[in-house]
C-alpha cells in the first residue's frame, strides 16, 4: 500500500476517529486503526465492538494495500506534522509515514487481526437531511439515563414512520420528546434504542449540509454520510410505555422568556444543595419567584415577570434539570403546563414553528 | 445425726471479710474512702510487696474519736448511718460498717488516730481482729491506718493474689481514679519507698491532665448537663483518641468509682457512629444523684450501684457526652484546627516552619469548604483577573486513584480519602438531619417502580414503613408483597431501578430495626462505590461535603475515612531524611 493524503484533511479524519479507539481494552487490536485504499479510495476504521466507523479520505492511491496501526500514535504523529502532503506506505506489518523531511516507521499489526467491519442488515432505511437529525440528538441526548440495571433507558428511542421521525429519551426523572414531521418514503414502522455514543460520534463527523441514510435493522443502525460510515449496535428494549406519562390534563400555565429564567436559574443554584440541586419556583399572578434555601450555605430568591393566571403554588425542581430543558429548547418564551406540585410538568416552546415539536417532562423535587 | 451446723463466728466472719476484701486494693479502695468521708484534703499512701505485705494510709481528715476506735472495727458499727433509710439519705462513701471489721479479721491492724479538736489520741493494734497493743497517742489530727500480712489467716485466700507488680498496678488505677474524683483531695502514693503518684490538690482539669497526661487534655472535650435533680458532667476524648479497652473509662456516682454497665452503654451509643465498635473512648465522668434515686447497696465492694430511673439517666449521659462532641459553641475553624492537630499529630495547624506564611489565624474558616487543607498550593495554574487562585488551585491538587480513591495535595504531605466511606458519613449525617425532623426532597418518578419482595423484605418494610419517608423514599403496598415506589431520595445515585431500597430491606432482616441502623444501610448502599469513576468536581464536592460534617475523619460504622501521609514518611522511605538537600 502507498498513498499519498492532504496532511489536513488527514490530521481531522485521524482526531475525530480516536473518539471511537476505546481507551482501555483487553483486545489490543481495538487500539489500532484500520487503513485500507482499495481501487476507489483510502478510508479510515476504527471499532470498540458497538460501535464501527469508516471515515473516507480523497487522494492518491499508488499502490492498493491495508495495515493495522496504533490509533492514538499515528493521531498524534500527523498532529504534529507540518506540510501539505502525508505519504503512508505499508511495507509487512511496518507503516512509514512521510511528511517533508520528516520519516517515521511504526510497527503495526496484519490487517488480517483487525475485526471484519459489521455489514448492515437493514429491514428499514430513510434519508434525512443531517442538520435536522443533529438537532433532534441534541434535544435529546441530555436526558438519556446512565443507570445500566435498565439498560434500555441508557439510549434514544427512534419511532420512524411515513410521517416523520420522533426522537425520546428518559431517565425516569426528566423526558424529552422531538418530533419531526417529514416525509420518509417507503419506510416501515419501526422503533429502535439508539445508544449515546452513536449519536455523538454521528454529532462530531457531522458538519455538512447533506442528505444522509439512515438504515435500522433488529439490532444495529447504520448511518453513512459522504464520507463517513457508522454503523452501530442497538440496545436492547422495551423502552417504556412514555405515552402514559405525558399528562394530558395539566391545566395551569406559565409562560417565561426562556433566557430571563436560565440565567436567574444559574444565579440562584449558586446556593443549592450540591446533592440535590433543588430549586422552588413560587407561582403567583404574573410572577415566578425562583428560591433556594440551604442550610449551612444560605438562600437566594429571584423575581421574574411572567404570565400565570392560576392560584399560586410552591413546586421544587432539580436546577440541572430545568438549565437542561433550557439549554436545548426553541423559542424565545417557554410554557410550563402544572398540575400539582407533586405531578409531572410539561415544558414546551411558548410558540411552536419551524420542522420540529419539542415537550419535555420534568419531575418535581417534592417540598415536603 | 444432723450434719447441719451453725458456723463459729471465726468462720462466718472470715467469710464476710471475702467479699469486702478480695485482694489488697480492696483494703486501699476501702480506707480511702473513709478518709475521704472523714473530709481528709491530703491523703498519703504507702504500701509494700505490692499491698501484700503492707498497707499504710495516713490522712489529715477529722481522725475517730478515742473513745470510738474500738468500736470502729467492731462488725457493722459505723459512724456514717444509724437506721437502714439512712443508706438511702448517705452520701459519704461507706457506710456498711463493715470495712474495717473485715480487714481486721484477715490482717494485722494498726490504727492511729487523733480527733479534731482533741489534744490525745489513741492506738490500737490488733492481729486476726484481737486487740494487742491499746494505748494513748499524739499527732496531728487524723488518722493512720496500717494493714499487714493480708490473709496471714487464710492461706487459700493469700494463694489467688497476683505479683506483686500486678497488685501494685490494680491500687495505683485505684488511687488514679480516687484522684479524678477528688480533685480538692492531695494524694501522695509511694510502692516500697518510691513516690509513684503525687497529686496536689488542683482543679478538676489539672487533675484530668495530672492523671492522664498532658498529651490526652487536648483531646478532651468537657461537658456538663443537668434535668434538675441529676447532674452529669466532665471529660470525653474527640474520637481522635481512643483506647483498645474501657480502661480509661472512669464512671463515677457521687464520688464512687463504679463499674456501671447502663453508664458505659450510654457513652458508647454518643459515641456511634463516631468511633469503630472495637474502639473505647477516653471518659471521665461525674454523676451527681440524690441519694434517693439511687440503691449503692448492692454488693458490699459497692462497685455497683442501682438507679430509680435508669431511662433518664442514659438519657442525659449520653446526650450530655454527644454534646460535647458535636459542640456548637466552637467555630467551625476552631474545630478543623483541633481536629487537624488530633488527627494527624506532629503536624501543627500553624505550620511545622518559622518561614511558613500561613499562620493558623489566617485559615479559611468557611463551614463546608476544605480550602483550609490547600492553602498553601506551590504552583497556583492561573490567575484570574482578580489575582485569585483559589478554585484553580485546588483543580490540580485531586487525583482519583484506581477509581475508589481520591488524593489530595495538602500540606507537608498528601490526604487519600475512601471515597465510599466518606460519602457514607456524608449520607448518613443528613438522614440523621432529616430523622430528626429535617424534611429531606425528594425526586419524584416519572415511571413508578414496582418491586416484588419477598416476605422478609415485605415485613422489612411494614416495619421500617414509617422511617423510610424521612430517607426521602415515597412507597406504599401494592398487592400482595409489592410495593410500589413513587420518588426516591433526591441526589440519590444508586438507585439502579430499586436494588437500593431492596438491599435495605434485605439488610434489615428480622426484629424491628433500630433508626440508626436503617439510616446506616441507607448511606452504605446509596454511597458512591469504589470503583466508581468520579469527575474533578464530583471529588471536589465529595471532599467539602466530607469537611462540612460533623465527624469527617471516620464513617458511620466507625472506619476511617481518610489517611494521611505525611512528605517527612515519604522522605524517610526515600532517605531523604539525613540532609535537607538531599
Amino acid at each position: 500500500m502507498k498513498i499519498q493524503v492532504p496532511l489536513g484533511e488527514l490530521s481531522k479524519k485521524m482526531n475525530a476517529i480516536s473518539s471511537v479507539v476505546p481507551a482501555r481494552t483487553t483486545m489490543p487490536i481495538l487500539s489500532m486503526v484500520l487503513i485500507t485504499a482499495d481501487d476507489s479510495s483510502i478510508s479510515f476504521s476504527a471499532t470498540d465492538l458497538d460501535i464501527s466507523v469508516t471515515s473516507r479520505v480523497s487522494g492518491n492511491i499508488e499502490t492498493q494495500g491495508c495495515i493495522a496501526v496504533p490509533a492514538k500514535k499515528i493521531a498524534e504523529i500527523v498532529k504534529s506534522l507540518s506540510g501539505d502532503e502525508v505519504e503512508m506506505e505499508a511495507e509487512g506489518e511496518k507503516l512509514t509515514i512521510r511528511c517533508g523531511k520528516s520519516r517515521f516507521s511504526v510497527n503495526g499489526r496484519s490487517a488480517e487481526d483487525f475485526p471484519k467491519m459489521p455489514r448492515q442488515e437493514s429491514s428499514t432505511e430513510f434519508d434525512i437531511q443531517s442538520p435536522l437529525l443533529v438537532k433532534m440528538i441534541q434535544k435529546t441526548i441530555y436526558a438519556v439515563s446512565t443507570d445500566l440495571t435498565r439498560p434500555a433507558l441508557c439510549g434514544v428511542l427512534w419511532e420512524v414512520d411515513r410521517n416523520g421521525l420522533t426522537m425520546v429519551s428518559t431517565d425516569g426523572h426528566r423526558l424529552a420528546r422531538v418530533e419531526a414531521k417529514v416525509e420518509l418514503k417507503n419506510v416501515e414502522k419501526t422503533e429502535v434504542i439508539v445508544p449515546p455514543k452513536a449519536l455523538s460520534t454521528f454529532r462530531s463527523y457531522s458538519e455538512k449540509d447533506e442528505m444522509i441514510k439512515v438504515g435500522l435493522g433488529d439490532n444495529s443502525v447504520s448511518i453513512e454520510m459522504n464520507e463517513v460510515s457508522i454503523y452501530s449496535r442497538l440496545l436492547e428494549g422495551p423502552f417504556p410505555s412514555y405515552q402514559k406519562v405525558i399528562p394530558s390534563g395539566n391545566e395551569k400555565a406559565l409562560v417565561v422568556p426562556r433566557d430571563d429564567l436560565s440565567a436567574a436559574t444559574k444565579r440562584v443554584s449558586i446556593l443549592s444543595d450540591a446533592l440535590t440541586h433543588q430549586v422552588i419556583f413560587s407561582l403567583d399572578h404574573d410572577k415566578l419567584t425562583l428560591h433556594v434555601t440551604t442550610q449551612d450555605l444560605g438562600e437566594a430568591r429571584e423575581e421574574l415577570e411572567a404570565t400565570y393566571a392560576d392560584e399560586p403554588m410552591d413546586i421544587g425542581y432539580n436546577a440541572a434539570y430545568i438549565q437542561d430543558i433550557l439549554r436545548t429548547i426553541d423559542g424565545d418564551e417557554i410554557s410550563f403546563r402544572l398540575d400539582r406540585p407533586d405531578n409531572a410538568g410539561v415544558v414546551t416552546p411558548a410558540d411552536e414553528k419551524g420542522d420540529i415539536r419539542q415537550l419535555c417532562i420534568v419531575m418535581p423535587l417534592r417540598i415536603n | 445425726m444432723g450434719r447441719i451446723r451453725k458456723l463459729t463466728p471465726e468462720t462466718t466472719g472470715k467469710i464476710a471479710a471475702g467479699e469486702v476484701v478480695e485482694r489488697p486494693f480492696s483494703v486501699v479502695k476501702e480506707l480511702v474512702e473513709n478518709s475521704l468521708d472523714a473530709s481528709a484534703k491530703r491523703i498519703v499512701l504507702e504500701i509494700e510487696g505490692g499491698g501484700k505485705r503492707s498497707i499504710r494510709i495516713d490522712d489529715d481528715g477529722t481522725g475517730i474519736a478515742a473513745e470510738d476506735m474500738a468500736r470502729a472495727v467492731e462488725n457493722y458499727s459505723t459512724s456514717k448511718i444509724t437506721v437502714i433509710e439512712d443508706i438511702y439519705r448517705v452520701r459519704s462513701l461507706g457506710f456498711r460498717g463493715e470495712a474495717l471489721a473485715s480487714i481486721n479479721a484477715v490482717s494485722r491492724m494498726t490504727i492511729r488516730s487523733m480527733e479534731e479538736g482533741t489534744d490525745v489520741g489513741r492506738e490500737m493494734h490488733w492481729v486476726a481482729g484481737e486487740i494487742r497493743n491499746d494505748g494513748p497517742l499524739v499527732r496531728t489530727n487524723g488518722t493512720e491506718i496500717i494493714v499487714e500480712d493480708l490473709f496471714f489467716n487464710l492461706p487459700a485466700r493469700k494463694k489467688f493474689l497476683s505479683s506483686d507488680a500486678s497488685e501494685t498496678r490494680r491500687i495505683t488505677s485505684a488511687i488514679q481514679g480516687f484522684a479524678l474524683a477528688w480533685p480538692h483531695t492531695a494524694f501522695v502514693m509511694r510502692s516500697n519507698g518510691r513516690e509513684i503518684l503525687s497529686f496536689p490538690a488542683c482543679t478538676l482539669e489539672e487533675r484530668v491532665e495530672m492523671v492522664l497526661g498532658a498529651s490526652v487534655l487536648p483531646h478532651l472535650k468537657p461537658f456538663a448537663k443537668t434535668d434538675g435533680r441529676i447532674e452529669v458532667s466532665g471529660y470525653a476524648s474527640m474520637p481522635s483518641m481512643t483506647k483498645g479497652n474501657r480502661s480509661s473509662q472512669f464512671i463515677f456516682v457521687n464520688g464512687r468509682a463504679v463499674k456501671d454497665r447502663l453508664i458505659g452503654h450510654a457513652v458508647r451509643q454518643a459515641y456511634q457512629s463516631i468511633i469503630p465498635g472495637d474502639r473505647f473512648p477516653i471518659v471521665v465522668l461525674m454523676l451527681d444523684i440524690p441519694p434517693g434515686m439511687l440503691d449503692v447497696n448492692v454488693h458490699p465492694a459497692k462497685a455497683e450501684v442501682r438507679f430509680e430511673n435508669e431511662r433518664d439517666i442514659h438519657r442525659l449521659v449520653s446526650s450530655a457526652v454527644r454534646e460535647a462532641l458535636e459542640d456548637k459553641t466552637i467555630s467551625f475553624r476552631e474545630k478543623v484546627e483541633s481536629v487537624y492537630k488530633t488527627i494527624f499529630p506532629g503536624d501543627e495547624a500553624t505550620g511545622g516552619n518559622a518561614e511558613d506564611h500561613h499562620s493558623g489565624a489566617e485559615m479559611a474558616g468557611e463551614p463546608g469548604r476544605s480550602d483550609w487543607l490547600f492553602q498553601e498550593s506551590p504552583h497556583p495554574l492561573f490567575e484570574n483577573d482578580s489575582g485569585e487562585v483559589r478554585g484553580q488551585v485546588s483543580t490540580g491538587l485531586y487525583w482519583q486513584l484506581h477509581d475508589s480513591y481520591i488524593m489530595i495535595q495538602i500540606r507537608g504531605g498528601m490526604v487519600i480519602i475512601d471515597q465510599h466511606a466518606a460519602h457514607e458519613r456524608i449520607l448518613y449525617d443528613s438522614a440523621r438531619r432529616n430523622a430528626g425532623g429535617e424534611k429531606p426532597a425528594v425526586q419524584s418518578l416519572l415511571f413508578p417502580a414496582t418491586l416484588e419482595l419477598s416476605s422478609d423484605e415485605f415485613d422489612s418494610f411494614e416495619k421500617i414503613t414509617d422511617t423510610l419517608p424521612t430517607l426521602g423514599f415515597e412507597a406504599e403496598p401494592f398487592g400482595m408483597r409489592s410495593i410500589i415506589v413513587r420518588g426516591i431520595p433526591a441526589g440519590v445515585r444508586n438507585w439502579d431501578d430499586g436494588k437500593l431500597l431492596r438491599s435495605i430491606l434485605s439488610d434489615l432482616g428480622g426484629g424491628l430495626p433500630a433508626t440508626d441502623s436503617i439510616l446506616k444501610s441507607f448511606a452504605c448502599h446509596s454511597a458512591v462505590r469504589a470503583g466508581e469513576p468520579l469527575t474533578l468536581e464530583e471529588m471536589e464536592s465529595l471532599t467539602d461535603q466530607l469537611f462540612a460534617t460533623e465527624f469527617p475523619f471516620t464513617c458511620p460504622h466507625g472506619r476511617p475515612t481518610m489517611l494521611r501521609v505525611e512528605m517527612r514518611e515519604l522522605e524517610k522511605r526515600f532517605h531523604r531524611t539525613s540532609k535537607p538537600e538531599g
